[in-house]
């Protein structure tokens, strides 16, 4: 069988994008990677906190607390940050990064929609999209997809956010296993996806504390991943970051707000059993 | 890592070259004698040699001649009496002599194996040339610049084989390494750094105070140039090998700073050594911290070859898997699984990448004894003396190769010495490479 694949990758927001395009003609799939990549490196560039030149580092280093006039987008982007803070219970939270601790789902910025203003309620809040850009860029990236009417994909942003479109052209759909963080090619679960997005958060040995709870302010300990599937790249990105944040019994309260994404709670150790909770 | 001894025989088949290879013997031709068929030539022959200077580097190339089929130490000579009944001990049917004349005058020596202090190197080496003899003698080359000069012309003259002790010539790991560059695996060359770091005073213990200067003769400007003399010249190569060419001007630091003890030689240096195609090579050594230890690095736009280590680092990082694994299933026609999905991948950098190695066993050393190590193209070198000494044919540019990195270490010293920029005097040049 000899059927034309086309294969690209990049480096943006500080990981690897990967693209496969099966039956794709060559010009078309270069055409869309140009128009992927230039998308990717706009989006890199205006939302990455630690850019001197982009909007975050701009709001980021307010000296005052008078309203601040943002774009359209970065408007729009704010507010989808802020209802996903309070539909998560406060556990999907862009500021955990602020230079000062305030209480636990405490509103932290509002919203002017006639002047596109956002005043942030305390001089010491920082934001930080980490939890949010890959899943945004995703989402415009499927955008593209549908423009070049592309019947089968798979986009993988980091390993940690993945876009499927249509089925593997040799089966019925993409099948991608969770990797074992202590075991080289070896999966946890594979999870088959068809035109759905994605996500992972967690915490592996070589990086055991990362993440840092927004109740708590605390680093979240264990060897744990939590993986999101659904429609929205973008969806899924902010649930797998705050059902890894939440406790147990809130993680289930998050849940019902969005029945039509799953999670899947990977417990790993380096021998023995793996549990799996869906 | 694991190190092996390799074979002699084994010695080209050690870089994955098998029955020679014309590009390998345009860039290295002194290994002509290492292949099989030049080792022919000399099976069951034995080169008749005395080894003058039995101290601690006299006795580890004795050690070395133990293990060389095609060696006969015919004569031992050294002034300290306790050196020369230590070297009996391993070699006891070899005449014993305290007089180098003695033994130049012997008709049964072919060849001479110098490892004496420094300042004795030229005056032995000439006086062995025009002797008849076949020479080997321990680097640096001499003392003073005029001295290399006056070898290379005593050697000219006496239609002789002259070897000199760089075994980086003849250190597998290097070999490999420079084929890899000249093969473009690292790209444009953009740099080269060496540094050779070790925490010791450099000194032996003397037996009696008057013999101070003879036994720590190395710290003393009469016979030694200090770390530029018994380090530089060992890692002055690099650059001409990577390059393959010579640098134009050298500048340069050095100081006591640490071991004031009435030395008289550097324990640290700094210097660059600028090449015309405005690459730089950089030498630093320090004897008062040895955190760093030996490293020699060859900076291509391509990836970094770590040449003591016998290590390669790309600059690009290989793509990690992930849907590749989809690719190639697609290619073939079969459906599968892909597993790379976990959390956020972060790209490698230098600083946390273990590197690749060059060649399957890769002997190392820490640059940290003063006498000698193993698996550093010691062994390879002598053998290759004892070929030459046998059949008469002197090694393609060894001389040229030692000459150059004796003279560059010296230059080194002056422009350090005289704070000053030295630009490689004209007189000085022999045709050799960018200086033909």
């Amino acid at each position: 069988m000899d059927m034309p694949v086309a294969y690209s990758y990049f480096e943006a927001m500080y990981t690897r994008m990967e693209m496969i395009f099966p039956d794709l003609a060559e010009n078309i799939a270069l055409d869309l990677v140009r128009n992927i990549f230039n998308e990717t490196v706009r989006l890199d560039t205006k939302l990455n906190r630690f850019n001197e030149l982009s909007i975050v580092s701009e709001l980021n280093n307010r000296t005052t607390n008078i309203p601040i006039e943002v774009d359209d987008e970065m408007f729009y982007i704010l507010q989808q940050c802020s209802y996903f803070y309070q539909i998560t219970k406060g556990f999907f939270d862009i500021t955990i990064q602020s230079k000062v601790e305030l209480p636990f789902s405490s509103t932290r910025y509002l919203l002017d929609e006639k002047t596109k203003t956002v005043t942030f309620v305390h001089p010491k809040i920082q934001i930080d999209l980490g939890g949010f850009a890959k899943g945004y860029a995703l989402q415009k990236i499927e955008n593209l997809l549908k423009e070049y009417s592309v019947k089968n994909c798979v986009v993988n942003f980091g390993n940690s956010s993945v876009i499927t479109v249509g089925h593997h052209p040799f089966g019925d759909s993409w099948n991608i296993g969770i990797e074992h963080p202590m075991h080289k090619n070896e999966s946890l679960e594979i999870i088959a996806l068809k035109d759905n997005a994605l996500s992972v958060s967690g915490n592996i040995p070589k990086k055991p504390k990362h993440i840092i709870s927004p109740a708590t302010h605390k680093y979240i300990n264990g060897v744990k991943m939590i993986v999101v599937i659904g429609s929205s790249p973008l969806i899924s990105e902010i649930l797998s970051t705050a059902l890894f944040a939440a406790p147990s019994n809130v993680k289930g309260q998050i849940l019902l707000n969005f029945p039509e994404y799953r999670m899947k709670q990977l417990m790993y150790q380096e021998q023995g059993k793996t549990i799996v909770y869906s | 890592m694991s190190t092996k001894n390799i074979d002699r025989r084994d010695f080209l088949k050690g870089i994955g070259i098998v029955g020679g290879s014309s590009l390998l013997f345009a860039t290295f031709p002194w290994l002509q004698s290492c292949t099989p068929a030049a080792q022919k030539l000399i099976e069951g022959k034995r080169a008749k040699i005395a080894v003058i200077g039995t101290g601690s580097r006299g006795m580890y190339h004795l050690n070395n001649f133990l293990k060389t089929a095609n060696a006969e130490i015919v004569a031992l000579c050294d002034i300290y009496q306790p050196h020369l009944d230590e070297a009996a001990k391993l070699f006891p049917k070899a005449k014993k002599s305290t007089n180098y004349h003695e033994i130049l005058e012997s008709e049964n020596v072919q060849a001479i194996f110098i490892a004496c202090p420094l300042h004795l190197h030229s005056r032995i080496t000439i006086d062995g040339l025009k002797a008849g003899k076949h020479v080997f003698c321990e680097k640096a080359m001499a003392r003073t610049i005029d001295e290399c000069m006056m070898m290379v012309d005593a050697w000219k003259a006496s239609q002789k084989v002259l070897f000199i002790g760089q075994q980086r010539l003849f250190d597998i790991k290097y070999i490999k390494a420079m084929e890899m560059i000249h093969n473009g695996k690292v790209g444009e060359i953009v740099g080269v750094r060496n540094t050779w770091f070790r925490n010791n005073d450099w000194r032996r213990p003397i037996p009696k105070p008057d013999m101070e200067r003879f036994v720590n003769w190395r710290l003393y400007k009469e016979y030694s140039g200090g770390l530029m003399t018994e380090l530089a010249c060992h890692q002055i190569s690099n650059g001409t090998w990577a390059l393959k060419g010579l640098p134009d001007y050298i500048m340069g630091s050095g100081d006591i700073v640490f071991w004031k003890d009435g030395r008289e030689v550097y324990d640290s240096v700094s210097l660059v050594y600028h090449f015309p195609n405005g690459v730089k090579m950089t030498f630093e050594s320090n004897t008062a911290n040895k955190r760093y230890g030996m490293e020699e690095q060859i900076l291509g736009k391509k990836g970094t070859i770590e040449l003591s280590h016998g290590k390669f680092y790309p600059e690009t990082l290989p793509v990690a898997p992930g849907i590749r694994q989809f690719v190639n299933q697609i290619e073939h026609g079969v459906f599968g699984n892909a597993v790379f999905a976990g959390t956020s991948w972060v790209p490698e950098t230098a600083s946390d990448t273990k590197g690749e190695n060059i060649m399957q066993h890769v002997g190392q050393s820490n640059g940290e004894s003063s006498v000698g190590a193993s698996d550093d193209g010691s062994e390879a070198l002598i053998a290759a003396f004892c070929h030459s000494v046998i059949t008469g044919q002197q090694c393609q540019n060894l001389v040229e190769e030692a000459y150059y990195s004796s003279v560059l270490s010296l230059l080194g010293l002056q422009a350090m010495d005289e704070k000053k920029v030295i630009t490689f005097p004209k007189e000085y040049k022999i045709p050799y490479l960018n200086f033909a």
